[in-house]
């Protein structure tokens, strides 16, 4: 029918970056997530203060000149610890999403592959971790295995294998009756190499917009962990732990709460954001219904 | 003569700076049926949708569409929603995507008649079960509760039919109506169509891209290309006299016999190529209880027939047969619940995967859907060579560029085009590309489901061109799977009819398709739409 009135299937690199940049949430939330990562990049080579040291004198001083977010209750500079902190939500949420994906994914393949038990047994597993709140578990695990940043990493990672798994193996299995898919396996193409070949790339889209959701729900996992004390372990400065410590402070000097929460709000929606972007950018079911 | 009920004229429409109609004329008489003919992208659909003010957003139409003394151009969107489903019905091709899943079928009828008159939940469903059965789902076997998924493709359609007629409108826009459906089907939903427009003295726009069809039915023919009116009038004159040249090729085109050196002796020696001996595909029944289930479906049952190196040979039936699932069956895609198929000396249905290799080195398929059968995001290039996966010794790099080259050039494309994506190619390019990936082994054996239903007139009659010459040069043998006849008869030796998943007549085509023994064929063949035959009975009447 009129094929050549309606945008084509076709997605090179100028086709996305057109409709990308069309994409007011997509590009919101992209500025955000390059600068939160920028800030977290430029705290290895340069904070304003060393977040270690403690200057008794300098404590909870307002935002000012010299401290541009104020200090804390040490004397410590906010803005330094929320930049080094940012380096820790990061990595721990980036992390955790790597374990999820590279776990949860060729799970999900692989049942899709094979249906039948294998796929009842795995689909079932993932519906007993799913029926446990996942930050709960995550405070069981560290509680058990000992608090820390490696710990929280693990426990959020481990939630994110079912949903990863579910995304692919939803994906893998709208694919599998496809014609092209019949042809490859008419060339005796293995249900390994087909995978590999023909759904990976198909299902890419759909991983990399639930990648980002992940993430930002990482953060989110990685402060909640460190607020109770189960992350991140002092001296490393976490967002969490900054929120914990502003909330004995919070009469005298609310900026300690105010910095921390402003810059986990702003991160969790500008990864929201891309997300929802990404997801309206790549989406096939919002693309061109043959 | 009364009044036309729609009268179209000078119609031009354009979206951006694409022009898609150029000065379309179109009158309607009360009673009348106009067939409305052309290839993919004429305008005939957009046509329907202009009448029906169901325009994309960014169209511009100029011109003069009068119904019943209304502009339909000028009129309010408030006056379309009153007019839309009351005087003009609409019926669509895809029959499962214009009903509501959710809704139960008497709901989706009623819901129009609700609307339009004001009546009352009793009345409209009294007059929605009227309306269903005079569509041919009486009550007592097609209860209102009934859901859109629960009925057949065909009878589907005719719950599409009774809402657009519900309410006896002038005018009935049918708009491919019977594309999806198999040629028994088909001739029923075109018979229900006929009697309506009989008995209520509607209008009717058939919209179709088979001559067959229209000639059949329509008392006059529009023929568009490129959005403009390439010839009208009478539909008995226009196709005998055949005076625009475009009329002409439309007409060739659809009763096109390639030109095929082996048509009258296959080549190849006798050897038996593949042999299906007593194979069986039985689908567990869908649970009744904690521990018991329904009586298995038997998609096939019990089939047995052999196909010769070099034959070409047509698997013919209704959807549902099972014809399908015994392809399927025969490309080891799937394993026979009884019996055994071998091909080239190999049991394929009882190898395994690795075992299988050489013989899914000598056999290949092409699939229906030209769309679906490429990986979106590979080159054609990829796509082409993957049987090449099936060789003992990999190619090196030049070897398969030369092997795709090789393979592209067999079916009528460049050598370039293996650097392309799917979506640079139309469905008849894609369905060439399709059949250079099925020969790129040098195959015996190619199995083709439905290869030509989803294109064009005149590309299928390319398409048919090039099996032919495949035979001729490669002596390929050839499973043609078809709901279609008269492909069975331009490009096979053998025909084969299949019925609920059995085997009812075998034999030459030839002799099969003119003197068929068996009741199933005799009904595919009295229900397949005929352009000659049509046109002579158009002359007699």
């Amino acid at each position: 029918m009129e094929g050549e009135l309606v945008a084509t299937e076709h997605e090179d690199w100028r086709h996305f970056a057109r409709k990308a940049l069309a994409n007011r949430s997509f590009l919101a939330g992209a500025l955000i997530t390059v600068f939160v990562v920028a800030v977290a990049l430029l705290s290895f080579v340069w904070t304003p203060f060393d977040v270690t040291k403690l200057i008794i004198t300098d404590r909870l001083q307002t935002p000012n000149a010299a401290h541009w977010l104020g200090t804390d209750h040490f004397g410590r500079d906010i803005l330094s610890m929320i930049m080094v902190g940012s380096r820790n939500s990061i990595a721990v949420a980036l992390i955790a999403v790597g374990i999820g994906m590279a776990v949860g994914v060729p799970l999900g393949c692989w049942a899709a592959a094979k249906r039948g038990v294998a796929d009842e047994v795995l689909m079932r597993a993932s519906d007993i971790v799913f029926a446990f709140p996942a930050l709960l578990s995550a405070v069981m695990i560290t509680a058990i295995f000992g608090p820390g940043a490696l710990n929280a990493i693990i426990a959020i990672g481990i939630f994110n294998i079912p949903v990863f798994a579910r995304v692919a193996r939803g994906g893998a299995l709208a694919l599998w009756p496809r014609e092209f898919i019949l042809a490859a396996r008419a060339s005796g193409k293995k249900s390994g190499l087909i995978t590999v070949q023909h759904i990976l790339p198909n299902i890419a889209n759909l991983l990399v917009v639930q990648g980002t959701i992940q993430f930002s729900l990482g953060i989110l996992a990685e402060a909640g962990l460190s607020y109770v004390g189960l992350g991140t372990q002092p001296p490393a400065p976490s967002w969490g732990r900054m929120l914990f410590e502003a909330q004995t402070m919070m009469a005298i000097a609310p900026h300690m709460a105010i910095v921390p929460g402003v810059a986990i709000i702003v991160t969790v929606l500008g990864l929201n954001l891309l997300g929802d972007g990404l997801r309206d950018v790549l989406d096939p079911r919002l693309r061109r219904q043959r | 003569m009364s009044a036309p009920v729609l009268d179209i004229s000078g119609l031009s429409l354009s979206i951006g700076r694409h022009e898609i109609l150029k000065e379309v004329g179109l009158t309607v008489n009360p009673g009348e049926v106009v067939g409305l003919v052309g290839e993919s992208g004429s305008g005939k659909s957009m046509t329907a949708h202009a009448v029906m003010r169901l325009l994309p957003h960014a169209a511009q139409a100029t011109g003069r569409i009068a119904f019943n003394g209304d502009d339909l151009i000028a009129a309010s969107e408030t006056r379309m929603c009153e007019l839309r489903g009351d005087e003009i019905g609409m019926v669509f091709q895809e029959p499962m995507t214009a009903l509501n899943p959710v809704k139960t079928i008497g709901e989706q009828v009623a819901e129009g008649i609700r609307f339009h008159t004001g009546a009352g939940r009793a009345d409209a469903e009294k007059r929605a079960r009227d309306m269903l059965a005079r569509v041919g789902l009486p009550e007592n076997r097609f209860p209102l509760t009934r859901y859109p998924h629960e009925l057949s493709g065909g009878q589907r359609q005719r719950v599409v039919i009774a809402i657009a007629c519900a309410l006896r409108p002038k005018l009935l826009i049918a708009d491919e109506p019977t594309t999806a459906l198999d040629v028994v089907l088909q001739a029923q939903i075109l018979d229900l169509l006929r009697e309506l427009v009989a008995e209520d003295g509607m209008g009717l726009i058939l919209i179709s891209h088979d001559l067959g069809v229209v000639a059949d039915m329509a008392d006059r023919i529009t023929i568009l290309r490129h959005g403009a009116v390439q010839e009208t009038g009478e539909t008995a004159q226009v196709l005998r006299e055949q005076k625009h040249p475009y009329t002409r090729q439309l007409a060739e085109a659809s009763t096109h016999v390639p030109a095929w050196a082996n048509a009258k002796t296959p080549p190849g020696d006798e050897h038996r190529l593949l042999q299906v001996e007593n194979v069986s595909r039985h689908f567990p029944g869908h649970r009744t209880g904690l521990f018991s289930r329904a009586e298995p479906t038997r998609a096939v049952d019990g089939v047995s027939f052999a196909v010769r190196s070099g034959h070409s040979v047509a698997l013919v039936g209704q959807s549902g047969c099972g014809k399908s699932t015994l392809a399927r069956m025969i490309l080891a895609l799937d394993r026979p619940t009884g019996g055994a198929i071998h091909f080239d000396g190999m049991e394929t249905s009882a190898l395994d995967e690795h075992a299988l290799r050489t013989a899914r080195r000598e056999m290949q398929v092409v699939f229906q859907d030209p769309y679906g059968s490429f990986d979106p995001r590979q080159k054609i290039g990829h796509s082409v060579a993957e049987p090449l996966h099936l060789l003992d010794r990999p190619l090196t790099r030049s070897e398969r560029r030369e092997r795709i080259a090789e393979a592209l050039i067999e079916v009528g494309m460049q050598p370039s085009d293996a650097t392309k994506y799917p979506h640079e190619f139309s469905g008849g390019q894609r369905q060439r590309l399709a059949i250079a990936r099925a020969i790129i082994t040098r195959p015996k054996l190619v199995v083709a489901d439905e290869p030509v239903s989803a294109l064009d007139v005149s590309i299928r009659a390319q398409i048919l061109d090039l099996f032919a010459k495949l035979n001729d040069d490669l002596g390929l043998a050839f499973l043609f799977i078809t709901h279609d006849l008269t492909v069975a008869r331009a490009i096979t030796h053998d025909v084969m009819v299949m019925d609920h998943g059995k085997i009812v007549e075998t034999g030459k085509t030839g002799a099969v398709l003119d003197a068929p023994q068996s009741e199933v064929t005799k009904r595919l063949i009295a229900a397949a739409p005929d352009l000659q035959r049509a046109i002579e009975r158009r002359l007699r009447a």
